[in-house]
Order: C-alpha cells, then structure tokens, then sequence
C-alpha cells in the first residue's frame, strides 16, 4: 500500500485528532489517525463501508462514549481542550458539537416542540423567547417557510426530506459549534437531498461541518476537505478540489473512481 | 474485478482519439507529400481528410460530454474524458493547418514549382516529429515524451523567424518574387501553428498523467 498523504488545512483549526485509536473490545477500528479539521469549512469523510467513518465522526462528541466495549487512545482537541479529558462536561460537549442522523429522528412531538425540547432542558426561557429561537432555527435550517403555519402539527406528518431538515434545526437551536451530519441524504430523495446539499453551503459561514457520506459526488459538491479511510487508517486528507482530480494515493484514486468499495 | 462499462467505454472513447490521430497523421503525410513533390491533386485528399477530422472530433466531443454527463468522472477517469476532449478539438485544428498548407500552394499555383529555403523542410521534419512524439505521449500515458515535446516548440519560432527574415531581406533585394516570399511566409507560419498545436496534445497529455497543469509554464518551472 501507498504512503499516506495528509494535509494540514489553512484556516483556523477547530478539531485537532492526534493520533486516534479505536477499538470495540479486540477489533481495531480506527488506527492512529491525526487530522486537523478547520473553522467554517466542511470536511467529508468517505470510505468503503466498514472503514470507520462512522466511528470517526462519533468519536468527534464522544458518542461512542454510550458502547461499552469502545476503547480510545489519543486525543481529540476542539479549540485546543482534549475532550477526551476527565473533567470534560458531556452535556456542554454535545451542545457545541451538535450531530445529524442517517435517518430523519424527530421526536413524536409538534413541530415547535421538537425545536424547543433541547431548550428546555435546564434552561427556563419565556414562550417568547423559544417561539424566536424556533423561527431562527427553522429559518436557518431552511424550513421556516414550509411550515410557519403549522407548527403545532405532529412532526412526523412531514416527508422525509423535511424531517432531516426539522432534526437540522434541532440540531442548531442549541447553537453548536460543530455539525456533524452521518450520511444525512442517505434516507432522503434527490429533491430533498439538493435542499440538505445547499443548507450544508450555507451552514458553514457560521459552524465548523464534518459530514460522513458514502456518495462520493455529494462529498465533492459539499465539502472544502475530504479525508478517505481505508481499513480504519486513514490514507489523504486533503482539499476536495486536489482529492477528486489528482489524489496523490492510489488507494483513493481506486476508491472514488469506482474502482473498489 | 472485472472490467467496469465504464472503462470499456474510455477504452473505447481513446480508440477513436487514437483513430482521429491517425486520421491527422495521414493528413500531414500528405501535406509533407505536397510541399516535396508539388503535386496539387493532393490536396483534394488532404481537403477530405479535413473534413473527415471535423466529424471525428464531433463525435468525439458528443461522446466525452455523454460519458461526463452520465459517469459524472473524477480523478483520471474524469482527466482522460477533458484531455480527450482537448485533444481532440487541437487534431482538428491540425488538420485545418494541413489544409491551409495545401490552400496557399494552391492560390500559389503560379509559381510553382519553388525550392523551398531550407528553414522550411527542417520545419516540416521538426513538425512531424512533435505530432509524433506528442500523440504518443497522450497514448501511452508518457510524460517523458510530453516534456521532450513540448521542448521542441522553441526552435519552430525561431525557424518560422528565420524564414520571415529571409523572405524579407530577399524582397528588399529583390532576390525573390514577392508572391512566392509570402507563400514561404505562410507556409511557415501554419508549420510553426501545427507545432504550437502539437505542443498543446502534449501539454494536455502531461496533465493526463501526472494531474498537472502546466500551460504557460517554462520547461525550467515544470521541473522545479
């Protein structure tokens, strides 16, 4: 196999992964990874199925955390603080790195309540007050219009693609940092994917982006950087632009020309 | 893994570059052909290969924008697609050279027959090697002979300037019929064309194999 090729991003970093192991009891998945993910930018993450993507982006919110046997080695920085430390607060963790799902999980709930449940916990804040950050994150999200007049309406009534969006908004009415989307077109039609694809562009003048996708042309219209993993190591991280006209590995030449995977 | 379509299809899709090369290839055999014997019935053949060549690099053009648009390529597969496309459209323009060649002897049917100044017949030798070398470059993936290629344009200019110069201190002379110095003028000039054309495959066929390009540079900043 072909040395690997990692980049260093321009650009503030926002998440420095320093030399990251993971293991699920005796299976290695992730091994010695280093990366650094930049501010206000969107980093894809792709690779055959298996390679880790998935446990990568988790290990970002320490999501992994909830899998008993999930053991990691090094360190993840997010603006510089190890949050595999100790000390570190969970609850805030999740707040500032936010996450979207494969498939679209709103809550059994109205709409409104969807978007106001995270803030309801721990913090009393005035009906006004949620019914602002409600609009504000519909809008961000690119929903407010579809359903400004039915916010009362149970979510689940929506399609597919407005669900994603509504677990989008979710997702940013707590006002993380980081956003990260785990294949988040991969239950949605093309219509509704184009709309996530465009809602991604405009995300990341204000929150740092990690999406794990399995479509390479989606990773190539999206993002700024791609990192390919193979095997749990991950083999270039560079920008999108270099990855998907001249990879400088072969492995990853092979990967997104189709040619294994 | 066996064989996907889609290389089928780009193998398929550089045969006919490799046929539109050889198609030119004709076409400035002929040419040459006409400059040493004079013979003008051949340019009626190198007027059908001409228009031959527009057909192939449309269709060639029609299937490379098919296969992107289907495909949606990347990484080499999507540098072979653009490169062929490239080259394509430069053979062409070649071969509208070679006919623009076999024109001016025509309009300067008169004068003929000429001895042609010796900048001229090296030029024709020196052409032919470029469209060699750089349509070899292209299919055998061969930077090597893109570089060498690309290299070679230089002294077209300076032979192209040389027979300028010649023409027109023989005009000043009055050493030589002025019809004929500004056929030699033209002459050159499309020699000197079909070289900076050849260079152009070569340039393209570079990019094809190593992802870089290299347009406008100096042969020193390719290597540095």
């Amino acid at each position: 196999m072909e040395s690997s090729y990692i980049a260093i991003p321009e650009g503030q970093p926002k998440i420095q992964v320093e030399n990251l192991s993971l293991s699920y009891g005796p299976k290695l998945v992730l091994k010695n990874i280093s990366l650094v993910i930049p501010e206000h930018r969107v980093t894809a993450i792709i690779g055959p199925s298996g390679c880790g993507k998935s446990s990568l982006v988790r290990v970002l919110n320490r999501m992994n955390d909830l899998i008993p046997e999930a053991r990691v080695e090094g360190r993840v920085l997010i603006d510089g603080e190890n949050i595999y430390d100790r000390d570190v607060d969970l609850v805030a963790l999740r707040k500032k790195v936010g996450m979207v799902f494969q498939k679209p999980n709103p809550f059994p709930k109205s709409i409104f309540d969807n978007i106001a449940y995270g803030l309801k916990i721990g913090n009393h804040r005035s009906r006004s007050e949620l019914e602002q950050i409600v609009e504000r994150s519909l809008r961000q999200a690119a929903l407010w219009d579809e359903v400004k007049d039915r916010l009362h309406q149970n979510a689940l009534k929506l399609s597919g693609g407005q669900q994603q969006r509504l677990c989008i908004a979710r997702a940013l009415a707590v006002e993380p940092e980081i956003i990260l989307f785990d294949e988040p077109c991969s239950a949605i039609d093309p219509i509704a994917t184009a709309k996530v694809e465009e809602l991604i562009h405009q995300l990341k003048k204000d929150y740092t982006v990690v999406i794990v996708t399995h479509n390479m042309q989606q990773a190539a219209r999206v993002s700024d950087y791609t990192a390919f993993l193979w095997l749990g190591e991950l083999l270039e991280y560079d920008r999108t632009e270099k990855i998907f006209t001249n990879p400088a590995n072969k492995m990853t030449e092979n990967y997104i020309t189709g040619r294994f995977g | 893994m066996s064989e996907r379509v889609f290389d089928q299809e780009l193998k398929e899709l550089k045969e006919k570059v490799a046929g539109l090369m050889a198609l030119v290839g004709q076409a400035f055999d002929l040419t040459e052909e006409l400059l040493k014997r004079q013979d003008l019935s051949l340019g009626a053949r190198v007027a059908e290969l001409e228009q031959k060549s527009d057909q192939l690099e449309t269709d060639l053009q029609k299937k490379a924008a098919t296969l992107m648009a289907l495909h949606q390529p990347v990484a080499r597969d999507l540098r072979l697609l653009l490169v062929s496309m490239n080259v394509s459209h430069e053979l062409e323009r070649i071969a509208d050279q070679c006919l623009n060649i076999s024109q001016r002897l025509e309009e300067s049917r008169a004068s003929l027959p000429v001895a042609w100044p010796p900048e001229i017949e090296e030029m024709v030798s020196r052409t032919a090697d470029m469209l060699n070398s750089a349509s070899r470059a292209y299919l055998e993936n061969n930077e090597e002979l893109a570089s060498q290629t690309i290299g070679q344009d230089i002294f077209l200019d300076d032979l192209k300037f040389s027979v300028t110069n010649r023409c027109l201190d023989s005009i000043n002379n009055k050493a030589l019929d002025p019809a004929r110095a500004v056929m030699f003028i033209l002459v050159s000039r499309h020699l000197e064309k079909i070289g900076d054309l050849a260079k152009n495959i070569a340039e393209e066929s570079y990019y094809l194999t190593k992802g870089q390009f290299i347009k406008h540079l100096r042969l020193t900043d390719i290597y540095h």
